[in-house]
Order: C-alpha cells, then structure tokens, then sequence
C-alpha cells in the first residue's frame, strides 16, 4: 500500500509545474463564470419559460450550466489523460518508470487514480462554483442541496468511464496527438450519441450528458454502464500495459 | 524557405497527423448525415434546401468546437517534432534564418487545417450524393468552410505562438479549449465581434445569426490579429535562447 501510495506521490510531482494544477481550477471558474453571465443576464426570460414552469431556479442553472460543463470537463479531462502518459514517452522515462521494483499493473492504477483524483477536483470546484453562482443571483429559494449532490455524484459515475477509455487510448499510443483526437472527436460527437438511448449506454463520450438530475430520464442505467465501462477499460488498460513492450 | 518546408513536410511522413486532419471531419460528416436522416422531416419538411440542412448539422459541431481543438492539436503537434526530441537546439544551430523556420512550420500548420477543412467540404459532397441529396451544390457548402478557415487565422497564430513558446502541451491544449468553449455562449449574443474564438463559427454559420452583421469586418479583424500575433510571436522566436 505504501509503495502505491508512493507512486501516486510520484505522479503527482511529475505534473506539479505542469498546467494541469491551474486547469483543474480555471475550467471549473470559466464555465461558472458563463453561467453566471447567462442567469445574470437571461434570469427573467429562462424563468418565464413555459418549459421552465416547474423548475425552480437551481434547476434552472444546472440544466444551463450542464450544457457548457458536459463538454468542458470530458475535453480537459482528455488533456489530462493523455498528458500523464505523454509526459513518460516525452523524456524517455518509461524505462526508468518501469524498472523500478513495482507492479506494472500499479503503475497504470496510479497513472489513473491521478487522472481521476484531478478529475474529482474539478468536479467538486464545479458544485462550489455552481452553488456560488446561484447565491450571487440571490435565487428566491434556498440552496437545492440535494440536487447539487446529486449532480456531482452523477458526474463522478459519468466521468469514469471516460478515464478509463481514454487512459486506455493513451497507454497503448504513444502518439498524443491521436489520442487526444480520439478524445476530442468523440467529446464533439457526444451530442449526437446521447439522442440514442442504445448508444449513449455504449459510447463513454455519451455518458457525461446523462450526469444531470432529470426525473423525466433514466439516468441511472446509462450511468451504470458508465462503472461498468470504466471498470472493463481499467481491466482492459492495465492487462494492455502489462503486456506491453516498452523499447 | 523551400528547402525548410520540404524538411518540414519530410518530418511529418511517418506520423499519424495526415490521418488525424482527414479523419477528424469525416467523422463528423458522417454524424451530420446520421442526423439529418434521423429527423429528416422535421429539418426539411417545411421545403428547407437539403443541401444547406447537410451543411449545418455537419457544421454545427465541427466548427464550434472540433476545429478549434484541432488547430490546438495540430499546432502542439508541430513544436512538439522539436520537443520531444529536445532538437530545437541542434535544428537551430543550423545555419538557416530562424524566421525561415518559423514561417515554414507555421504555414505547414495552416496548410494541415485547411486539408481538414478541404476534406470536409469533400466529405460533406460525398455524403450528399451517397444518399442522394438532389440539386446544385449551394455555394454556401462550398464556400463557407473556407471562409471559417480564414476567420480561424488569428486563432491559428496564437495557439502556434504558445505551442513555441511552452514546451509542454498542457498550455496550448488548454488555451485552445478554454478559449474556444466560450465562443459557443458568445457567438448568440452581440458582443461576438469582441470575441475572436468567435469569427470561425459566425463564418460558417453566420447567416443562422441574426447578429450576422458585420461578416466583412471579421476577415479585417482576422488579418489584422493575424498580423499582430504572428509579428510579436516572430520577434520571440527570433530572439529566444535554447537551452
């Protein structure tokens, strides 16, 4: 336990002067910030909406600020996946990594643990800023905690399946370019996955648009497929690693 | 400036770029097509061109938010043949002018993004006749991607002039996608015109914005960025130690 503990602390320092640390802070700030420019300006008009007629305000801004975060966070979260990878091919550092007395298989998990550690972090930056917006708007109803909760845990089920893909795609090609491309492809077509109920279950990309609490969708199968893929491509990744020659 | 680009183009012979730029609009062409058929009486029941309904549910995507994180890509791919290799330093040792290099890599990277962009006018007249969309060609199918191309020029420059200047990917990519997400919320509002990230996608899609108003003023305001961006990333290059 000591010796993962001990390769996450490695990872970590690996992108410590990286971007990474200040996209985990600024992506969840900008897309709060728009949302709150949206409400700020839109208030009224979203409010007054026949569609809008049982929603309460905080409804109302998650649903706003969904259809900003489902894109921000899968396309950073792609960014990290790829560069935590990429950062070994760039210095040549796989040898060295990998001929250290430790578990290949532990050194993937790490890479992965990282990747959804910072994930959590945007994600719960996110819920502060979402509910920071909502006091600033000085909304009539009090803070809808439950749905806030609901919405990050929704979105950590969602998200894992996509770190798991793409931590996949990284490990296995060395070309960053390519994966990331995958990532930002599939990230940009996730709209159009998520109309079929069938593909948004069975593409990852998808499931990030199922992360908002709506009674009127089954979020909870697709989300479930969301763990169950997550928990297949980490399998599948660390098997790949294993197996893999590093020259 | 010929020798430079022959190298500049030998470097990009075994990797998978060629692929990424070709793939990449095909992909969303084939989901505009997917979603056109799906809902083809609503997008066309009311006598709407079948053509233009192609073009925008390929488009709407693509332009919003695949090309901008592509042109993140294919500029970070560019610095990073140097990079990754640490052979700026050799590459610069080399007795050619600096400028030269860095106008060659950066038309290379601009020549990439418009094979994208070729690739997906093909892509979409290819679509178009595969399922057997009736008609002339609007111009607009033709014409507009390319116009996107040429209002993406400041953005190309920027994100070239990071990918330069930061070894690591991260800033770059970062840039690229923080700056381009906006663009979607701001492209709807009257501010657009302030709002660089904007001008690819009021390009393309201008004429479904009311806002529209003043598309001749983006390719003054592109060039003028372009110009700029390009001048004060030149003097960093130029000057810039390698170690």
């Amino acid at each position: 336990m000591k010796e993962f503990y001990l390769l996450l602390r490695g990872e970590l320092l690996k992108v410590k002067r990286t971007f990474i640390f200040p996209l985990v802070f600024l992506t969840p700030l900008l897309a709060g910030g728009l949302s709150l420019i949206n409400l700020y300006l839109r208030y009224d008009y979203l409010k007054g909406l026949e569609a809008n007629a049982d929603l309460n305000s905080w409804q109302i801004l998650l649903i706003q600020h969904h259809f900003l975060w489902f894109l921000f966070l899968p396309l950073v979260v792609t960014v990290f996946a790829s560069t935590i990878f990429y950062l070994e091919y760039k210095s040549n550092s796989w040898k060295n990594t990998l001929s250290l007395p430790v578990a290949k298989s532990k050194v993937y998990l790490a890479k992965w643990l990282l990747v959804y550690m910072l994930s959590l972090a945007m994600i719960g930056i996110n819920g502060t800023v979402i509910v920071l917006v909502g006091k600033f708007l000085s909304f009539p109803e009090t803070t809808d905690w439950p749905l806030i909760f609901q919405y990050t845990l929704n979105q950590l089920m969602a998200i894992s399946s996509l770190i798991s893909f793409q931590c996949f795609f990284s490990a296995l090609i060395k070309n960053t370019g390519i994966s990331l491309t995958i990532g930002f492809v599939g990230v940009a077509s996730s709209l159009f996955f998520a109309q079929s109920k069938r593909l948004a279950e069975l593409i990852p990309y998808a499931h990030m648009l199922y992360a908002l609490p709506d009674p009127t969708i089954d979020n909870g199968t697709v989300l479930s497929y969301g763990l169950l893929f997550a928990l297949f491509f980490l399998l599948s990744g660390i098997i790949c690693f294993t197996k893999k020659e590093i020259a | 400036m010929k020798d430079i680009m022959e190298i500049e183009v030998l470097k990009l012979k075994h990797s998978k770029i060629l692929w990424i730029v070709t793939l990449a609009p095909l992909f969303m062409v084939i989901q505009g097509t997917t979603n056109l058929l799906r809902y083809y009486d609503l997008f066309t029941g009311q006598g709407q061109n079948v053509w233009e309904q192609l073009y925008t549910q390929s488009m709407i995507l693509y332009v919003s938010v695949l090309l901008p994180v592509l042109i993140s890509v294919v500029m970070t791919f560019l610095a990073r043949l140097e990079n990754a290799n640490q052979s700026w330093k050799q590459y610069l040792s080399l007795p050619v002018e600096r400028g030269k290099i860095y106008g060659a890599k950066f038309i290379l990277g601009c020549g990439l993004i418009l094979l994208n962009i070729l690739v997906l006018i093909l892509g979409l007249v290819g679509a178009g006749k595969i399922i057997g969309v009736s008609g002339a060609i609007p111009l607009k199918v033709l014409l507009q991607p390319v116009a996107a191309f040429v209002a993406a020029m400041p953005i190309m420059a920027l994100l070239y002039v990071l990918s330069l200047k930061f070894a690591h990917i991260v800033m770059p990519l970062g840039v690229g996608i923080g700056l381009s997400l906006p663009a979607m919320v701001v492209a709807n509002t009257k501010y657009w015109l302030i709002y660089p990230w904007t001008y690819p996608i009021m390009a393309a899609l201008g004429s479904d914005f009311d806002v529209f108003s003043k598309g001749s003023l983006v390719y003054l305001i592109s060039l003028i960025l372009l110009v700029l961006i390009f001048a004060l990333g030149y003097l960093e290059f130029i000057r810039r130690d390698i170690v």
